[in-house]
């Protein structure tokens, strides 16, 4: 075990290279001069090339020799947990991404639990009783739920409660411990918005989960045993049936790095998500690498947690 | 359950195999979603074509009063600049079906090219594309997506050809695994003992064999891509001003939620719409091309 995730780890190593370098071509493939954008259109030429001196935009982005031009600067101070100077907000990336990753990381978890609580009830109930009217209930709305944009879901979450309540929620920002009742106002519509569609696509896998569970020969034998039903699903079909479950979660959460950076648009939480918009439009090169970089990075974690977490949930699979 | 096409007729005769479309249609029948599903898709197709002519107004001149709420003259109200959103709903409605079929059809083609020759060639060429894959896979999709988007300036064949880059990956992978299983097949030894070149073997030989799972690929990837799309419109990534589109027409409605909440209403319910109708239909070919798959996939 030890020894698959430390080969999972050396796998990491050519993932992450490669992730640094689409993510630092590609952004300095966006068109727009960074030291005009950052400094406006009246800037003049020479504190132009002073702040491209200044930021080392007018070093070579590879080089053989040292430093090894802007990519070889980036990742040397990457390894010393530098992640540069923003140009748009004139400070270090790492205390940008440090002032906002505890309202992302709220909104992620929130929203997880969120997709959990709703999704594994409701598909393990649609499972047990298929094809019965709240099977069917369910279903439908899991389809919906599947289909509604975020952003659109977002929209009906600050809409509907303005027209019939005539009640918004509060925007912005108050951390959860110096203000737990506003935070929680802040936070509970947009988890809700970002989950609900995740929530749909695990509902469903739960139940066709626990469907193939129910089936299995050793339920047979359960049933004939005489338990009772409450016994059968709790003790046999819920351990089994969830066990696939759990990798769905984990691509939901791929999904929800993305959702972020919506849901935060639409409730103006100012959170990576939000940094990343910002620093996109702003040509902010080294924000974006680095929200980049930390994506993939949390993900492909993530990935592996997941399948560590297996052979957890079932002792049957071994990793050679 | 669809499975009474195989079977002999009454009179103990094999029926003649129909074209694929005829025989998809006529299993459709058992499925009432899948049904609804196809009819409203071709609703949409058809409002996509007549969008020209069924619009009351024109989508972009600003002839009418600002947020003007849904009247008889306008049902869907009227937005910040005076614009008739109905009309700008339905003349949407071409752009945005043309981008999400488009990318993922072409996204597709690509995709099964380079699942074909990373699967059956194997060697160098599979290690290096499957390592390029694995970082494209690294990220989450829509980051990817937003950094591409700004990367070529916002119109829609720039869209197109972001989301042609989303879908390539994660497909080409599906369609490397399934000529992997097929490749070892004893029909393909044979085709090689008799001489057929590489490019026929994967042609004539493996790909008939890999049309299922690309079928259902497809019908996965459409609203997914379609949701994609509407949010980097939404991040105003995507079709720029002042071409109609539900996401940036949603956006751009985010001050008005109080005060004329039609402008965000009809665009998401369209999104919606065209989004739920091809995860329906979606759902229905899924359970018909590929029966092995039935059931785990929902």
């Amino acid at each position: 075990m030890t020894q698959y995730i430390v080969r999972r780890i050396i796998y990491f190593i050519p993932v992450l290279i490669g992730v640094s370098l689409i993510t630092f071509i590609l952004m300095r493939m966006v068109p727009g001069d960074v030291a005009q954008v950052a400094l406006g259109a009246s800037a003049t030429e020479e504190s132009l090339a002073e702040f491209r001196q200044n930021y080392g935009l007018d070093e070579p982005l590879f080089d053989w020799h040292p430093p090894f031009g802007q990519y070889g600067e980036w990742v040397g101070g990457l390894l010393k947990g530098d992640f540069g100077k923003s140009y748009f907000h004139r400070t270090p990336v790492r205390d940008e991404l440090a002032r906002r990753l505890p309202v992302t990381i709220e909104l992620m978890v929130l929203s997880i639990m969120v997709m959990v609580c709703l999704a594994i009830p409701i598909g393990v109930i649609a499972g047990v009783r298929p094809n019965t009217f709240l099977d069917f209930v369910t279903r439908t709305t899991a389809v919906l739920g599947l289909s509604i944009p975020v952003f659109f879901l977002g929209a009906l979450f600050i809409l509907l409660p303005a027209i019939w309540f005539n009640w918004t929620p509060p925007f912005g920002y108050r951390p959860f411990f110096s203000d737990p009742t506003t935070n929680l106002q802040q936070f509970t519509l947009p988890a809700l918005a970002m989950g609900i569609p995740g929530a749909a696509g695990i509902m469903r896998l739960t139940r066709s989960s626990v469907l193939e569970v129910l089936r299995q020969d050793y339920i047979r034998t359960a049933w004939s045993k005489g338990l009772r039903e409450r016994t059968i699903v709790w003790r046999h079909v819920l351990r089994n049936g969830v066990i696939p479950v759990v990798t769905i979660v984990g691509l939901q959460i791929a999904g929800l790095m993305g959702g972020t950076v919506i849901v935060e648009k639409i409730f103006v939480l100012p959170g990576i998500g939000l940094f990343t918009i910002e620093s996109i439009l702003g040509r902010d090169y080294l924000g974006v690498q680095a929200i980049a970089l930390l994506m993939a990075v949390v993900y492909s974690f993530v990935n592996l947690a997941i399948d560590v977490a297996y052979v957890w949930f079932d002792p049957r699979i071994r990793y050679a | 359950m669809a499975t009474e096409a195989e079977t002999l007729d009454a009179y103990g005769v094999m029926p003649p195999s129909r074209p694929l479309i005829i025989d998809f249609l006529l299993k459709l029948r058992r499925h009432p979603l899948g049904m609804f599903g196809f009819v409203v898709v071709i609703l949409l197709l058809a409002v996509a074509i007549l969008a020209p002519w069924i619009t009351p107004h024109s989508p972009t001149n600003q002839d009418f009063a600002l947020l003007h709420r849904p009247t008889m003259d306008h049902p869907f109200g009227t937005d910040r600049l005076g614009r008739d959103v109905l009309s700008r709903v339905i003349s949407a409605t071409p752009y945005e079906l043309r981008i999400a079929l488009t990318s993922v059809f072409a996204g597709v083609a690509l995709a099964t090219v380079l699942g074909l020759v990373s699967g059956y060639l194997g060697g160098i060429i599979d290690f290096l594309v499957q390592r390029i894959v694995d970082s494209w896979l690294a990220f989450p999709p829509l980051i990817l997506l937003i950094i591409i988007s700004a990367v070529l300036n916002p119109s829609i064949s720039t869209l197109t050809i972001a989301l042609i880059i989303g879908v390539i990956p994660g497909t080409s992978r599906v369609i490397r695994g399934a000529v992997l299983a097929e490749k070892n097949n004893v029909y393909v030894e044979a085709a090689r003992v008799i001489g057929a070149s590489q490019l026929r073997i994967m042609v004539r030989h493996i790909l008939p064999q890999v049309i299922a799972p690309i079928i259902v690929i497809i019908s996965i990837m459409i609203p997914v891509i379609a949701l994609l799309g509407a949010a980097l419109s939404f991040l105003g990534l995507g079709v720029p001003p002042p071409t109609p589109s539900w996401g940036k027409d949603l956006a751009d409605a985010q001050e008005f939620f109080r005060h004329a909440p039609w402008m965000a209403l009809f665009p998401g319910a369209a999104i919606s719409l065209t989004v739920l109708s091809f995860n329906m239909l979606g759902d229905a070919m899924r359970d018909i091309f590929d029966p092995r798959l039935r059931g785990t996939t929902h």
